[in-house]
């Protein structure tokens, strides 16, 4: 990372596996790199303050809230979003189970959702449907009700295990 | 976007004590960000510079050291929850930072951010407080440990002088499961505590032979109420002894903050929390 004129500061990361180089704000957040500057626009900015999750993408194995965390910071890192998900077109596992379950409505939040729910089952394949909750309390849903999510995080990891 | 901010990135303790030192009040450092980034975007501090301590991989991290356990002061909240050596010693400090606002938050937000904050109401400082845990504090000028009861002077304000950093948390060892910390939010998921209780319990043939107590959110700064800690000690390890306790520290608190527009609601749950901590360290049932 060296200091550019105007105060920008280049920084390297990997996004859904994709090497990027940028020179950036040293104000800039990791959303705003994300939305902004490489047009991955599924990550959704929100509340901006930690509380709603819409910006959650998952920055080296964790799920974090991307509006609260400066993209120097993510300098170096690996960063999955929701584009990030699908492979050679096919949705991901739990992209799909999310549409069976009924688990998507508005859909703001299920950007969110899906990364928590990712870095959930990265750590711990077969989560109770407590656990499941827990992961995704820091993800707001105003349309579901959140069964029909917690079902389809529940029914992803069973498949999962039985392939 | 964080307007009108500079990043410096420290990669040694050394060069970010030597910044701290340069910048002063011009610099704040930041940790995990998930208090920092909110507030500057709130009430924004063009020309600040923001030291990232992120490189600082020696400040991370769990480790036994002779009766305490070391705790770098930028283990994310999440780390400490599950960390084995803390849920078995220090199980009020595991508990505190498993209940820290969300799956996301406790991935980023850091124990020493949480203290350096000092909000009145932070879970791990009332589990530090508590265990009767030490900050180290560094600066150019040398280095001092100092109970984080004393760090934390009052809502939002520490005693670090404008050049320090706090390095790590050593955090006395307990027996197992003989600690305890108790939260009460508005609801479960994602809330600040409204309460929020940590205690050491030793038993010994069925009496208390040691209590240490704290309370967050209850009076202007988070402190132990040595007054309960008192009125249990040399009792039996009973319900009636738990609810004792948290009648004491309802009294201090009217005592000390006054009578609130708050306090018909606080009281009756200042009991109960303190009662519940209590006897969850104890290991007994909670009575009718």
């Amino acid at each position: 990372m060296k200091q550019l004129p105007e105060d920008l500061v280049s920084i390297r990361l990997t996004v859904n596996g994709v090497v990027r180089s940028l020179d950036v704000h040293p104000g800039e957040t990791l959303l705003e790199v994300l939305r902004g500057r490489l047009r991955l626009t599924g990550t959704k900015r929100g509340c901006e303050v930690g509380e709603c999750g819409a910006c959650t993408v998952v920055l080296d194995g964790r799920a974090v809230n991307s509006c609260l965390v400066l993209a120097v910071q993510a300098d170096g890192a690996e960063v999955l979003t929701v584009e990030g998900l699908a492979r050679e077109g096919a949705l991901h596992p739990l992209q799909r189970a999310f549409l069976e379950h009924g688990a998507v409505q508005c859909g703001f939040c299920t950007p969110g959702m899906l990364m928590s729910a990712h870095a959930l089952l990265a750590q711990d394949p077969s989560p109770t449907p407590d656990a499941v909750r827990r992961a995704i309390a820091g993800n707001l849903c105003r349309c579901t009700g959140y069964q029909a999510i917690v079902d389809a995080v529940l029914a992803a990891a069973g498949e999962a295990n039985s392939s | 976007m964080i307007p009108g901010v500079r990043v410096a990135r420290p990669a040694t303790i050394q060069d970010a004590l030597r910044m701290r030192a340069d910048l002063g009040l011009a610099g704040r450092p930041l940790a995990g960000g998930t208090d920092l980034l909110i507030e500057l975007r709130r009430r924004p501090a063009p020309g600040l510079t923001l030291m990232d301590l992120s490189r600082l991989d020696d400040l991370r991290g769990v480790r036994a050291e002779d009766g305490t356990l070391w705790v770098g002061a930028l283990t994310p909240h999440e780390d400490v929850a599950r960390s084995a050596l803390v849920r078995e010693r220090a199980t009020a400090l595991a508990s505190a930072c498993g209940e820290v606002g969300s799956a996301q938050v406790r991935n980023r937000g850091t124990l020493g951010g949480n203290v350096a904050n000092a909000s009145p109401c932070a879970d791990g400082v009332t589990a530090l407080v508590a265990l009767g845990a030490e900050a180290e504090v560094a600066s150019v000028r040398g280095t001092r440990r100092l109970l984080v009861e004393d760090l934390v002077e009052r809502p939002y304000r520490t005693g670090l002088a404008p050049d320090e950093l706090i390095l790590a948390f050593h955090v006395p060892v307990q027996g197992r499961g003989a600690s305890a910390f108790v939260k009460l939010g508005r609801r479960d998921a994602l809330a600040i505590a409204r309460i929020n209780a940590g205690c050491v319990v030793e038993v010994a043939e069925g009496r208390v032979v040691r209590c240490l107590l704290a309370v967050g959110s209850v009076m202007p700064r988070t402190q132990r109420v040595r007054e309960a800690e008192d009125a249990v000690t040399g009792a039996p390890a009973t319900n009636d002894t738990a609810r004792q306790a948290g009648d004491v520290v309802a009294r201090r608190m009217v005592e000390v903050s006054g009578v609130r527009w708050s306090t018909p609601y606080k009281e009756p749950a200042v009991r109960a929390v303190v009662a519940r901590v209590l006897l969850r360290a104890m290991g007994i049932r909670e009575g009718p």
